[in-house]
């Protein structure tokens, strides 16, 4: 017969039951730490993907003797694009969106990533400082960070005060739209 | 009929107490890994390792394109142009020295947080 002894036992192996069971899922959930999502991480990721870039860019592809015999360094695609002046601006916003958008995916082989560039190219004139656009959308987005490079030109075109070999600053702020 | 008598209760008590430890140090813990990567990515976000690079390779390309020229002034205008710049822009105090001053090249950056000082004596002088 049905009757209620040892109804409190079987509750409490129920409760003992759901206990273990719930033990052990957050032990087996628990053994790989995720860090939450923090907007400082993808700062961090995006400023070192823009600097990484940027270094690619920056960096000369091979070196020539010149009339003198010394040694110099062919100028990098970076170089290229600002020793055009103003109108290096496309093909640099081509070329830093291409690389920085450029995904890796087992699937779909190319996927692109949605990150978005505004560039300023910084020039000292006597002791102040100017800038130039060059190229780049405006209307950028919260969690936009700023990477920079020194770029060394030859021609100086960039500068509108002062055609002459010199070091200018590129900036550049990306985000992700 | 069972009954929760003084002794059970008194043992469910004990057990309900050591598993509220035990949640209370797992909430420590996942608050713990908040701060850590919070921290982590400040920490790499201020360093300025990417500006120290870029500026030493800077000095080599200006070294290699220029220090073989002989109007001085190419150079000493670069110098100029980093100096100007990176106190404008960069907020940092950027030093270069090196020829015709110098026969080594110098580098001295400050950002107010990280100070790196460096003399170069390329191969290739």
């Amino acid at each position: 017969m049905v009757n209620n002894e040892g109804q409190l036992y079987t509750m409490e192996g129920i409760a003992a039951a759901l206990l273990i069971l719930f033990t052990t899922y957050i032990v087996l959930t628990s053994t790989t730490i995720i860090t939450p999502g923090e907007t400082h991480i993808s700062d961090m990721q995006l400023e070192t993907l823009g600097n990484d870039v940027l270094a690619i860019m920056d960096t000369p592809a091979s070196a020539s003797y010149d009339a003198a015999q010394t040694l110099q360094f062919d100028p990098s695609d970076l170089e290229t694009y600002v020793n055009l002046g103003t109108a290096g601006a496309p093909g640099f916003n081509s070329r830093f969106l291409a690389l920085s958008n450029a995904m890796y995916d087992p699937v779909t082989v190319f996927k692109q990533d949605r990150i978005k560039c505004n560039a300023k190219v910084y020039y000292r004139n006597a002791n102040s400082v100017g800038s130039v656009d060059f190229s780049g959308s405006k209307n950028y987005r919260e969690n936009a960070v700023v990477v920079t490079r020194w770029v060394n030109t030859k021609t100086g075109a960039i500068n509108p005060t002062r055609n002459e070999p010199q070091t200018v600053l590129l900036e550049v702020t990306l985000w992700r739209e | 009929m069972e009954r929760i008598n003084l002794d059970d209760a008194q043992w469910i008590m004990l057990m309900g107490f050591i598993i509220s430890v035990g949640i209370l140090f797992l909430a420590v813990i996942v608050n713990q890994s908040m701060l850590v990567g919070q921290t982590t990515a400040e920490s790499v976000l201020e360093f300025p390792k990417s500006d120290i690079q870029d500026l030493r390779s800077e000095v080599r390309t200006i070294k290699t394109n220029w220090a073989a020229d002989p109007d001085p002034a190419i150079i000493l205008g670069m110098k100029e142009d980093i100096n100007v710049l990176a106190l404008q822009r960069k907020n940092a105090v950027i030093n270069i020295r090196g020829p015709p001053d110098d026969p080594n090249w110098i580098i001295h950056y400050n950002n107010g947080v990280t100070q790196y000082d460096e003399t170069i004596v390329y191969w290739d002088i």
